[in-house]
């Protein structure tokens, strides 16, 4: 289903400015994955927070409100490893749990939510980087529900928007050279004291 | 239990027989026989000579006395009329100077006999309980959208081209709206259409609910068959067995290329015995709710029960406000273009709706509205709006 959403959103964004035409369409407020860019050391955890801004004031309904919606990430499975995604806490729940989905080398996690914020975190994913040094991790951040969108505002009454979604890009680099110092001293402690208890 | 439904054509009503009219030449002075007729004489030749009551008078007083004098010829004496009255000759009708070509008064007209052609009549019969209830249902002709049936499934939609679900109002039409009990299914019939052979059908869908903080659940409801997609983004209200009693909000279906959408609101609309027993109580309700299509405008309507029930309404929005008002019939409410309030202008405004759900219960009025208001153009739009004070008896 995740793929399927995937390239409904391609297509959308294909044909959609001719089969929308003249259409009103209330495509405001952002949905993204912050930090945009990091960088992360090889075979190391790291997070990265699905933030909703909807305070625009052209995001219709009340203001503050309360917001649902959907979303799609993508990332290769080569470069990264998916661990976990968790709400940021408050009013907000699931209304579709984390659904993990692999073809190739392509993953994709798809969850949808209720109760956000007018801005704000709605929750946080934990990747680690498992990439080699120097890769770039992409990870797409999509609307679940593409056609014909997954974000309301709730209150008073549901009313659809449509919000930009931005993804992030992971940079992964060499675990830090303290790390492999480190390293050395302590295996070569290790290795020196199991040698003198042979030697007793 | 079985119902019978009797359908009757038309509501006849009788004005009441004017079985009295009063002479309008009553009070006239009595002349002599020679005074009229020599008033006669002079009339004959100038039909202003006298006002026409004098005239019809004098014609009655002679008329009188000439059976009197015996047998008269009719031809002959319908010559002689003639002859002497300007009025009663074949070219009378084309004279600015007469009435018409009759001698005498026509007699009153018999009571006219109004046919309205508003109603259909429904007679739901308990054959048990030997009672038969009869329902006025308004005929399709006068409701901008179907009408609703007390006890049966009963909504209103906005209609618009692509997934956006709002458009321009002129590019915006209304229908009715099926929903399932469980939210799997929808139909939208655009204007009066049938909902059984509705124009717009959804797929099968799976959903999933979530509570609201405010009282109702959220409902997502989504099916997907090849390039076709069904969706639903509602506010619901169920019973104990999880069915829907109230819904509103988003509906969209379609392909890419060929998407609609819009706006509704849903609900069972009110059973007969329920609208008996708001109507015996001669309750005054109040409904209040965010619409739909534009949820900064709140509506607000009181709907007085009892044996002539009505209805008024306002809804308010930052930029405008506007009220209205109407009739009930069965579970149908229509406003009456005399009670719009002055902003409201241009021909066919209207506010359409339905009571829904159960007093007691989950109770309200699904409805929609279509408004020219002056300085700001036309308005359509659709809400579910809740009763939200307890009822008050109406004081005789």
């Amino acid at each position: 289903m995740n793929y399927r959403a995937l390239a409904a959103a391609l297509l959308l964004i294909t044909i959609a400015p001719g089969a929308q035409a003249g259409v009103v369409t209330i495509e405001a407020g952002t949905i993204q994955l912050m930090p945009a860019a990091n960088t992360v050391a090889q075979n190391s955890p790291f997070t990265i927070d699905l933030v909703l801004d909807a305070s625009d004031p052209l995001v219709p309904g009340t203001h503050p409100g309360l917001f649902s919606g959907e979303i799609i990430i993508d990332f290769d499975t080569r470069l990264l490893s998916y661990d976990n995604f968790t709400l940021a806490g408050g009013l907000l729940s699931f209304y579709l749990s984390p659904v993990v989905e692999t073809i190739g080398f392509t993953q994709t996690v798809h969850l949808g939510f209720d109760n956000a914020a007018d801005l704000g975190t709605v929750g946080t994913f934990t990747f680690t980087a498992i990439g080699s040094p120097g890769s770039v991790a992409t990870i797409g951040l999509v609307d679940g529900n593409p056609i014909p969108g997954s974000f309301v505002n709730t209150v008073p009454t549901n009313q659809r928007f449509i919000p930009t979604a931005t993804g992030a890009q992971v940079n992964i680099v060499p675990a830090p050279a303290g790390v492999w110092l480190l390293g050395t001293a302590v295996g070569a402690l290790v290795i020196r004291r199991r040698l003198r208890h042979a030697a007793a | 239990m079985r119902i019978l439904t009797t359908l009757g054509s038309l509501i006849v009503v009788s004005l009441p027989l004017l079985g009295t009219a009063v002479p309008a030449h009553a009070a006239n002075t009595a002349r002599s026989d020679q005074d009229c007729a020599q008033l006669l004489e002079r009339w004959a030749t100038d039909p202003k000579a006298a006002p026409k009551s004098v005239i019809d008078a004098c014609k009655e007083q002679l008329a009188a006395i000439a059976p009197a004098a015996g047998p008269v010829d009719a031809p002959a004496e319908r010559a002689r009329t003639a002859s002497l009255d300007p009025c009663s000759g074949p070219d009378a009708g084309d004279s600015v100077l007469c009435w018409g070509p009759w001698a005498s008064l026509a007699p009153a007209a018999p009571a006219p006999m109004v046919t309205l052609n508003l109603p259909d009549v429904s007679i739901e019969c308990d054959l048990l309980a030997d009672q038969c209830v009869p329902s006025l249902i308004l005929v399709e002709s006068i409701l901008p959208v179907a009408s609703c049936t007390p006890g049966t499934p009963c909504g209103f939609a906005t209609i618009v081209s692509g997934f956006s679900s709002t458009g321009e109002a002129e590019d915006t039409e209304f229908g009715s709206f099926r929903l399932a009990a469980d939210g799997t299914d929808f139909s939208v019939a655009p204007k009066t259409g049938d909902l059984s052979g509705g124009d717009i059908d959804s797929l099968t869908m799976t959903t999933i609910v979530t509570p609201r903080p405010d009282g109702y659940n959220n409902m997502r409801s989504r099916g997907d068959q090849g390039d076709v997609i069904s969706r639903l983004i509602a506010r619901i209200e169920q019973d104990d067995d999880s069915e829907i009693l109230l819904a509103a909000d988003i509906w969209t279906h379609g392909t890419v290329a060929n998407p609609q959408s819009g706006y509704f609101a849903w609900g069972n609309a009110t059973s007969q015995a329920g609208l008996d027993t708001l109507n015996a109580g001669n309750v005054s309700v109040n409904y209040s709710g965010a619409m739909s299509v534009d949820n900064a405008t709140i509506g607000a309507m009181t709907v007085n029960f009892g044996s002539n029930p009505n209805w008024t309404g306002a809804w308010t929005n930052p930029d405008y406000s506007f009220g209205a008002g109407g009739t009930l019939s069965g579970v149908n409410m229509i406003s009456q273009p005399g009670q719009f309030t002055s902003n409201v202008i241009g021909t066919g405004n209207f506010v359409q709706g339905a009571l829904v759900g159960e007093p007691g219960g989950a109770h309200g009025i699904t409805h929609i509205i279509d408004v020219t208001l002056e300085g700001q153009g036309r308005i359509k739009d659709v809400g579910l709006l809740r009763d939200v004070v307890a009822s008050s008896v109406i004081e005789p």
